[in-house]
């Protein structure tokens, strides 16, 4: 296959080759050492890629699993690595990574429950760990990791979900807090944890969805928010929310498309745009893109919890 | 952090390969040695400043962030006079590093916040580097956010937080962050001018039943006209005039005749516009809009907006879909 006809299809061997290569990398790299702090998302990212590719089976997971659980922390969160300290993206990926595995077995999910509730606030709100921090991030990261285990009913879903509307803005876009700019990460948080709660009757899906389609810019790459350069990582934060509030035919999917196979590396992984360095963050959001507009061959994703749909049907028992 | 924006080859010669190596050795000792520092609850000056070293080189370890907060604290509690001063000035001066290095390091951005409630900071002091950091990048968020705290914590008034939206705005009309701080502050200020409880308006619902009075609106729209006179393509003007569009449709404006006056107008200047710009896609956009509010029954005006939906399916075929859909919605704008 000639290096131009590799970019204009999803290049899956060498993205598993890719991701099956950070497995064992030992802390040694500047890059791998500046991301070992969050190392349980890398983790989440690459073997939900990897599913989504089909190649899951090569991953090494017993080890894995073993180190994992070694990044909970006593008061049931769990940190980015050995050794960190807790917090919710965290405690999150972990649970996601759970879920994706079929592993729940290894969790004690009482202790997981109250770390998330202890986080939340008296206005509904969720801080990220003890040193409150307060971002819809931890809304959905609440949220989306209390219903992948049942327990939705642990917290004030009331109190979370009036916080989230009150981060609504003046062009039906969220921010991190009351008052905080739209922007499309925020957004797809936001969204999704109205979504979980059954509240997106309060969203104003026509001036949502506009706004989020005129994130496509003229490569076909989406951006963040209004002047932004265009990123890969939003072909998952716009796309989701744009599934999730049913108007994805919204943005032209066929230049998003190219967009990202040209962010495609010849020798695996993507980047967050052409020509820049690839990692598995941008490789995991631009193969999630993909599947949203049901690129064929790749397993379908869950707009809303971001782990493949048949994970989802079976935590969910449907 | 993940890395963004590192172009492939910048650091594949020997010589960066090698000073990349250096720097991960350095790197990799110094996080081991601060995780053991926070594991002794060893809070002493040394570990201080090698958790200081590690942070300018990542400032987003939260872990090595919270190190430093349980440092100030043990600390903090005994410490008196010079000794305080300067565990409190290090804090300053490390914050300040970490967000010249990251912009947009939340941890950075909450480390200093929690400095601030803690009661350790000046308003001026951080006001000032609230000013430097968004003349440096006016669409930081974080920044933005940081100044509404300080503003809500040192009593600014909206009116003076307005003047200076405006400046930004006059500064550079592109200033999405700015146009949205504004709608937040004009919502504020009218909520608190209505003194009865006949408004059912929730600050914390994003839904304002109340809208801008006709004065404060007339006064947006020559600003925002200016925005779109200079620089039409420019879209922030417009999506601020759409919601200004959206106030202009309460129904307290349709009862007292300014919605229809204004609907007019507007329409008028949108035409005067596309006479010079016949294929301005904001101009046909808002002009679409517009013509919807006149009514169903406005049968000529409703064959307008179809044209020109069509118009804008060819000039921005990106969004054809859109454009198609909405076209049969008959959508005027929100009433957010």
């Amino acid at each position: 296959m000639s290096e131009e006809s590799k970019l204009v299809e999803l290049d899956v061997e060498a993205h598993a080759k890719y991701i099956k290569s950070l497995e064992n990398q030992k802390e040694e790299t500047l890059e791998s050492l500046v991301t070992e702090h969050i190392r349980v998302s890398g983790v989440y990212w690459g073997l939900t890629a990897m599913h989504l590719i089909g190649k899951l089976q090569d991953m090494e997971l017993e080890g894995m699993l073993e180190w994992l659980m070694k990044c909970q922390g006593d008061c049931g969160g769990f940190a980015g690595n050995v050794g960190h300290d807790p917090h919710m993206l965290y405690t999150l990926s972990a649970v996601q990574i759970l879920v994706l595995l079929d592993r729940l077995d290894l969790l004690d999910v009482i202790k997981v429950v109250s770390y998330v509730q202890s986080l939340q606030q008296p206005d509904g709100s969720f801080a990220g760990d003890r040193w409150g921090e307060i971002d819809t991030r931890f809304s959905y990261c609440a949220l989306c990791c209390l219903d992948l285990l049942g327990q939705l009913d642990t917290i004030d879903m009331d109190k979370a979900i009036n916080f989230v509307q009150s981060c609504r803005n003046f062009d039906g876009g969220y921010g991190c807090l009351p008052g905080g700019e739209s922007h499309a990460g925020q957004i797809f948080c936001c969204i999704g944890a109205l979504a979980i709660g059954n509240a997106l009757d309060t969203v104003d899906k026509d001036l949502l969805g506009w706004w989020l389609c005129e994130r496509q810019t003229m490569s076909g790459g989406l951006n963040g928010r209004p002047e932004k350069l265009p990123d890969v990582c939003y072909s998952w934060w716009v796309l989701s929310s744009l599934s999730i509030i049913g108007r994805i035919h919204w943005i032209n999917q066929e230049k998003l498309k190219e967009f990202i196979m040209s962010c495609q590396d010849v020798d695996g992984g993507i980047s967050d745009r052409v020509g820049n360095m690839v990692d598995v963050y941008h490789t995991f959001f631009g193969i999630a893109g993909l599947s949203l507009m049901e690129y064929p061959g790749l397993a379908e994703v869950d707009p809303t919890y971001a782990l493949p749909t048949s994970v989802v049907r079976r935590v969910k028992g449907e | 952090m993940v890395l963004h924006g590192i172009k492939k080859d910048s650091m594949k010669d020997e010589e960066s390969q090698k000073a990349l190596q250096k720097k991960a050795k350095l790197y990799k000792e110094l996080l081991a040695t601060v995780l053991g520092y926070k594991k002794e609850h060893n809070y002493r000056d040394g570990p201080l400043k090698h958790c200081a070293a590690l942070l300018e080189i990542n400032p987003d370890v939260s872990t090595a962030w919270n190190y430093r907060r349980m440092a100030l604290e043990a600390r903090l509690e005994s410490a008196t006079g010079e000794e305080r001063i300067g565990l409190v000035m290090n804090e300053f001066t490390l914050t300040e590093k970490a967000l010249q290095k990251n912009p947009k390091s939340y941890c950075a951005w909450h480390h200093r916040k929690w400095l601030v409630l803690r009661g350790l900071s000046s308003p001026d002091t951080e006001l000032y580097l609230c000013e430097k950091m968004l003349d440096f990048d006016e669409r930081n968020f974080h920044c933005w956010e940081y100044r509404r705290f300080l503003a809500a914590r040192m009593g600014v008034s909206d009116q003076d937080e307005l003047s200076f939206t405006t400046k930004k705005i006059e500064q550079n009309f592109s200033n999405y962050s700015a146009w949205h701080q504004r709608t937040l502050l004009l919502k504020r200020m009218q909520e608190a001018t209505i003194a009865t409880a006949e408004s059912d308006s929730s600050p914390h619902t994003g839904v304002h039943n109340v809208a801008l009075s006709s004065e404060k609106l007339d006064q947006e729209y020559d600003l925002v006209h200016q925005a779109f006179f200079t620089e039409p393509e420019d879209q922030s003007g417009w999506f601020y005039y759409l919601w200004l569009f959206g106030n202009t449709l309460h129904k307290s404006h349709l009862e007292n005749g300014y919605t229809g006056k204004r609907v007019e107008e507007e329409i008028q200047i949108c035409r005067e516009m596309l006479q010079l710009e016949p294929s301005s896609k904001w101009v046909l956009l808002a002009l679409a809009r517009l013509l919807v509010t006149r009514g169903a029954a406005d049968l000529t005006s409703q064959a307008e907006m179809y044209s020109i939906y069509e118009k804008l399916m060819q000039i921005d075929p990106m969004r054809k879909l859109y454009y198609m859909e909405v076209k049969d919605k008959h959508i005027a704008f929100s009433s957010i």
